[in-house]
């Protein structure tokens, strides 16, 4: 008996079993949908506010039916407005167990600090569109085998503060003794993360040649939000106000986290008030 | 007579190497990917499959890499064991097969991006795997030349002896 031959030989044949059973059995779970990576919808709560940071948490099911252990599972996320990138998350990778399920909570948190003013402006007082891009990464089959999987879908971002409205229809003058008091109504409505934060409204009203008021407001945000802007208005400016016809430009500006929406009305006088 | 003279091979056996190599590294892999891109030619969208994994390219390695395979295999099994001849072109045959292993399966990665679906695998360990299988062919010829190279040796003496005077 050839024994050195004879080894070779078994050496051979043996590392041909072992690469047609770990094909077999990595492509078996593959096919019959044992190993399966989910994004469940219950546990997916509406996004939060901690301080300047929007988080999100993301519940990830992981069923590893398979026969081998899912090695260095890693969730990713990247949520981009266009071109810019708002934030990208990974997950620690975690080892899933040859018959195991396991459930990551991935936190995908948006500093609105690290934003430009304008995608800020645009998360908080927009809607808008985003990509978010969702890749899984693991090894499998001992490590010999090591996938990785993105899907980009569209994200509908509802805005944080919508229908923003100062009503220069419904102004009032109201003496408040010595001088003239305007009240312009203002309404706008917040999506529930950010209820209970402050919100400021710095309006200033002018006509050609100067600034006739100024008014501040800041209110603590609730559901529907509805409050006044009170300009005080020099006695002389409000009856030359009333005796000519004179168009005013209120210009308020809305500020919340650090966003600052302008808007600006035009008011008609002249008799009429 | 040496070690590669032709006088000492055997052209049948030589035949069966050709036949069993040219099956192998030839016939069944192109069989397979012609199969293969003739099935994604039906399905509808899935040029973008074969825009990204070139099969035609691949169909072409099998072809160049396999018609040497396989002639170098009709002189492996023409030659007897415990030749250097045999092992020589065994050994020869044996790198190119590692060729063959890593072009054909594109070096452990397939990566394919589709509309809004990216899909990449990297599978370098298996491929390595692959390539120890074809190692252990290579040591095998090699092991086959040590174990009957004084058979082989002495039956060269043997066929260049001169007649003894007065021997039966």
């Amino acid at each position: 008996m050839r024994w050195g031959l004879l080894g070779v030989r078994l050496s051979i044949v043996a590392v041909h079993l072992v690469i047609a059973a770990i094909i077999v059995m990595s492509l078996l779970p593959l096919a019959t949908g044992m190993l399966e990576v989910s994004f469940p919808d219950e546990g997916t709560g509406e996004p939060t506010v901690d301080g300047n940071r929007v988080i999100l948490t993301v519940p990830v099911d992981i069923t590893n039916g398979g026969y081998f252990d899912i090695q260095g599972l890693t969730v990713k996320f990247k949520i981009a407005d266009g071109t810019t990138v708002l934030t990208e998350q990974s997950s620690v990778p975690v080892d899933v167990l040859a018959g195991q399920k396991g459930r990551l909570d991935l936190s995908i948190v948006v500093d609105l600090d690290d934003l430009d003013d304008a995608d800020l402006r645009s998360l908080v007082f927009n809607a808008t569109v985003l990509d978010l891009e969702v890749g899984v990464e693991a090894g499998y089959s001992l490590g010999l085998v090591k996938a990785s999987i993105s899907a980009d879908q569209e994200m509908t971002w509802e805005p944080m503060v919508s229908r923003a409205d100062i009503d220069v229809t419904n102004i009032q003058w109201v003496s408040n003794g010595t001088n003239v008091d305007l009240l312009i109504p203002y309404h706008f409505e917040a999506s529930e993360i950010i209820h209970g934060k402050s919100m400021s409204v710095q309006a200033r009203i002018a006509n050609s040649t100067a600034v006739l008021g100024t008014a501040s407001e800041s209110m603590t945000i609730g559901g529907s939000n509805d409050g006044e802007l009170r300009f005080v208005i020099p006695q002389e400016t409000f009856l030359w106000l009333q005796a000519h016809p004179e168009t005013l430009i209120l210009g308020a500006d809305l500020s919340l986290m650090g966003a600052t929406m302008h808007m600006d009305r035009v008011i008609e006088t002249g008799g009429s008030a | 007579m040496n070690d590669f003279s032709p006088k000492v091979g055997n052209v049948g056996k030589g035949i069966v190497a050709l036949v069993f190599a040219a099956a192998k590294y030839l016939l069944v892999p192109i069989l397979i990917l012609t199969a293969l891109t003739t099935m994604l030619a039906r399905v509808e969208g899935a040029s973008m499959i074969t825009d990204q994994i070139d099969l035609e390219r691949i169909k072409f390695f099998v072809l160049v890499l396999g018609v040497p395979i396989t002639a170098l295999a009709f002189f492996r099994g023409f030659y007897p064991k415990g030749s250097v001849s045999r092992f020589a072109f065994a050994a020869a045959i044996t790198a190119l097969v590692c060729v063959w292993i890593w072009t054909v399966m594109m070096a452990g990665n397939i990566s394919l991006e589709l509309e809004g679906f990216g899909f990449s695998i990297s599978f370098l360990g298996l491929v390595l795997l692959f390539i120890l299988g074809a190692v252990l062919g290579g040591v095998y010829y090699l092991v086959e030349m040590i174990s009957y190279r004084p058979e082989w040796l002495a039956s060269m003496e043997t066929t260049a002896a001169p007649p003894v005077n007065g021997a039966a």
